[in-house]
């Protein structure tokens, strides 16, 4: 293959992508209005292969938003509504004793809901950390382990966790090492004034507009190849590296509020969380390669939940969309 | 789908003629930001300030004057600024900036978001993919436009360095004190006893150093005649000029009496002349060494001193040896004996009738100073103060002259009862909380006892008298009022209390 015919193929993988992204986000519009930036980030997760994390007070369409992408693009979809008393068995399965034709009893594996394509974890931090673990395993290595059978997950698995920031009674807030699972934390907010009109008429019509298919499992999954396709020059990667290694305090590119209010920094993990998005990101934008711009534009998403603000810096009211702003304005692009 | 017009090296040549135009803007923005920097400017600013203190410091005591023109010192002053600035200069010039940084700072420009440098990075790589090859043309597409528009030069304005004015500010401090630094040649002079005594003697910046004097022969010890008063006195102010000079020592040393001999020797001898008489050498000599330069004084000093020499000139030497050393001449006449304090009431010259009055009273504070403390001063004539020290306690202020001083203000007196009592009263109440302090629990092991009780007898209450007044109706929930309505109505049906 020529270089004329490789320049070819990459545009046409990155026009097909631009066009599903775009259809997705479309069907998916005609349910839910405004949230674009949520929206954005929901996608950017499914087709980075990555799993999302909404946060958002009740009432703003966290479910409903999952529930509609996953209608719109042909995967399994299952919901789990944690509560304090679910079990790991209650979302992964369990052996049931179930009649034979003979009349006899065996036991049988009944699959839960995890096992699917797209998971919503709706208020996920009202699960015991008992429950809540038995996701880590399903979300970082696509499997579930009963006993002593292991069920290889089907791809493309998505996992979109829901919790409410404010009721925090009778909850477990998820450990670091599960947030640290989650590609991206998206924090929903209020729609917009103009948007409210839309949403009456929309949901209190009595007819609430169909969602249709657009994509298919397939289709991600041959979307996800052309997003890890997606060269990244040698300026961006270190800007994304800098960026981390920026949030941990100690470190010489740390700034001052860094140091001060941070307890622990950013993973490797949140450089290839970041790279990733970022490819996302170059893709929807109409571009080739990644960018420093995509990187800032997906750092809040995807370093928000990795770090854990230091109990000096929750006193004064230090958040960390604070943290990652003043990292984003003291580390500047390196000139390679 | 357009077909890529040029090779990837075509399009690295294509980059290169667009970065090169704008590494050098970079480049020459730099130099200029670099030079217009002021806050490194600071520290070299006070280097030849400091340096110039601390030599006209050093070089003071060895009678040296490092005394420089003012166009010189504000010339070598800015030398080390202005070197800083040319070896900047020279730093930035030699600074190459990278087509790399100018294409990102084209990308910046032109909110390309990287296409430019991504593509000089790809332009590089030995197999690039599709998309590398896709970003290349993708970047190739957009140098055209972008060959038309040049990042806005980074000229700073020159920065205001707050640090640069205060620099400045200290260096002209410096420079001033510097100046001001009064020279001091140092004077050898030897005493009779042989020992060698320095002299200073201060020096104007413009004044040529003096010569010391140096007597290796000293005279022997002569015996002194007494002398009257008056000549003793003008010796004294004589010897006790603050505007002293060599030529006057030397002109000293000429002089047969006397002559070799320092101050405190020459002091000393008087000391030992006079004696039979009460010697008020210890007055003299403590009024010299608690003087205190006084323009004033010093002028009325001056024209004394130029009488005197013109006396001199005219009238044989009279004075004698154990004079020229002696300290304040007025105390001396004011005192001529070592009466206390209070005979200086009794003593009536025509001095008193003089119109520098204050003089006076400095020179009797020396004298009550030189006794061994400060005396009560009976010539101002006030009214006692009260010596009460007792402090109304919140009825009034206390008494304002109630200090026990035995005088008027100032410090307190050395003598009488006075002296025995706290100059600064005291309270003895303050007013404040007291402390309740720690709380102290103790436990006595006591038998417990019966202990016999009056016994209430219980009797009856009786009707209330009075109306009650208005009672609150308590709220009863509807199920409530129905069973108590219900409850009266049968009641009433039944025949009960109506």
């Amino acid at each position: 293959m020529n270089a004329n015919e490789l320049v070819e193929v990459a545009e046409r993988d990155a026009q097909r992508f631009r066009d599903v992204h775009q259809k997705i986000k479309t069907e998916v519009q005609r349910f839910i209005v405004g949230q674009e930036a949520v929206l954005d980030a929901a996608l950017t997760a499914l087709f980075a292969g990555g799993h999302v994390m909404l946060e958002g007070v009740p009432g703003l369409g966290k479910t409903m938003l999952v529930r509609s992408i996953g209608q719109a693009v042909d995967v399994p979809f299952s919901r789990i509504q944690f509560t304090p008393d679910m079990m790991p068995a209650d979302i992964q399965g369990t052996n049931v004793l179930v009649e034979t034709e003979g009349g006899g009893h065996e036991l049988q594996f009944q699959e839960g809901p995890l096992v699917s394509s797209l998971v919503l974890a709706d208020e996920i931090n009202r699960a015991t950390p008992r429950t809540q673990s038995a996701l880590l395993e399903a979300m970082q290595e696509r499997q579930i382990t009963v006993g002593r059978r292991t069920i290889k997950l089907a791809e493309p698995y998505c996992v979109m966790a829901t919790q409410n920031p404010v009721e925090q009674e009778g909850t477990y807030p998820l450990p670091e090492a599960q947030l640290d699972r989650f590609l991206m934390k998206i924090q929903v907010g209020y729609p917009e004034i103009e948007e409210y009109e839309a949403i009456v008429d929309r949901t209190t019509a009595g007819k609430e507009p169909e969602i249709h298919n657009v994509s298919s499992s397939t289709e991600i999954l041959e979307l996800r190849k052309v997003v890890l396709s997606v060269p990244v020059p040698q300026l961006a990667k270190r800007y994304a590296i800098h960026l981390v290694v920026g949030a941990q305090p100690g470190q010489d590119l740390a700034p001052k509020i860094v140091n001060e209010f941070v307890s622990l920094g950013p993973s490797p993990r949140a450089v290839q969380s970041l790279m990733l998005a970022s490819k996302v990101r170059a893709l929807t934008q109409g571009r080739f390669a990644v960018s420093t711009d995509d990187i800032k534009a997906v750092a809040y998403d995807v370093m928000r939940h990795r770090i854990i603000v230091n109990f000096h810096g929750q006193a004064d009211g230090v958040t960390t969309d604070r943290i990652i702003q003043e990292v984003l304005q003291h580390v500047q692009p390196p000139v390679v | 789908m357009s077909e890529p017009r040029h090779t990837p090296a075509d399009v690295r040549a294509e980059l290169q003629d667009l970065a090169r135009p704008v590494a050098e803007e970079l480049r020459r923005g730099l130099v200029q930001q670099e030079t217009r920097r002021l806050s490194g400017l600071a520290m070299p600013t006070l280097a030849f300030p400091v340096i110039y203190l601390a030599l006209v410091a050093l070089l003071a005591p060895l009678g040296l004057n490092l005394h420089l023109p003012w166009l010189v010192v504000v010339l070598l002053t800015a030398v080390a600024p202005c070197g800083r600035i040319f070896l900047r200069w020279q730093e930035a010039n030699k600074q190459r900036v990278a087509d790399a940084a100018a294409l990102r700072a084209i990308d910046r420009e032109l909110q390309l978001a990287d296409r430019m440098a991504t593509a000089h990075e790809f332009v590089d790589v030995q197999h690039p993919d599709g998309f590398q090859l896709a970003a290349i043309r993708d970047a190739q597409q957009r140098i055209e436009a972008a060959r038309h528009a040049r990042p806005s030069k980074s000229a700073a304005p020159p920065e205001s360095s707050r640090m640069l004015w205060l620099a400045g500010l200290a260096a002209a401090l410096l420079l001033w004190f510097a100046s001001m630094v009064t020279v001091s040649a140092p004077i050898e002079v030897v005493t009779p006893s042989g020992e060698r005594e320095v002299a200073v003697v201060a020096q104007q910046p413009g004044e040529k150093p003096r010569d010391t004097v140096t007597q290796t022969n000293p005279e022997p010890k002569q015996l002194q005649p007494r002398t009257p008063r008056k000549a003793q006195k003008d010796s004294d102010s004589s010897s006790e000029s603050d505007d002293e000079t060599p030529s006057d020592a030397s002109r000293r040393g000429k002089n047969p009496i006397g002559s070799g001999r320092s101050a405190e020797a020459r002091a000393a001898a008087g000391g030992g002349s006079e004696r039979g008489q009460p010697s008020n050498q210890a007055q003299s000599t403590k009024s010299e060494k608690t003087k205190k330069p006084k323009p004033k004084k010093k002028q009325s000093k001056a024209k004394k001193d130029d009488e005197q020499k013109t006396d001199e000139q005219n009238k044989p030497p009279q004075e004698s040896g154990s004079t020229l050393g002696r300290g304040s001449g007025k105390g001396s006449s004011k005192s001529p004996t070592a009466s206390p304090w209070s005979a200086k009431d009794q003593v009536t010259s025509d001095e008193e009738e003089d119109p520098d009055e204050d003089e006076e009273v400095d020179d009797e504070n020396d004298e009550s100073k030189a006794r061994g403390g400060v005396q009560p001063n009976l010539r101002q004539r006030k009214p006692p103060v009260n010596r009460d020290l007792q402090i109304s306690m919140g009825s009034g202020k206390p008494q304002d002259d109630a200090n026990g001083r035995g005088g008027p203000g100032g410090p307190k007196k050395q003598r009488g009862v006075a002296q025995l009592v706290l100059g600064v009263t005291f309270p003895d109440h303050i007013s404040a909380k007291p402390n309740p302090g720690m709380s102290k629990i103790t436990q006595e092991r006591i038998e417990p006892q019966a202990q016999q009780g009056d016994s209430i007898n219980g009797e009856s209450r009786g009707a209330r008298a009075a109306p009650m007044g208005h009672l609150s109706r308590r709220v009863l929930s509807p199920w409530m009022q129905d069973l108590v309505r219900s409850f009266y109505l049968s009641l009433r049906e039944e025949g009960g209390p109506q």
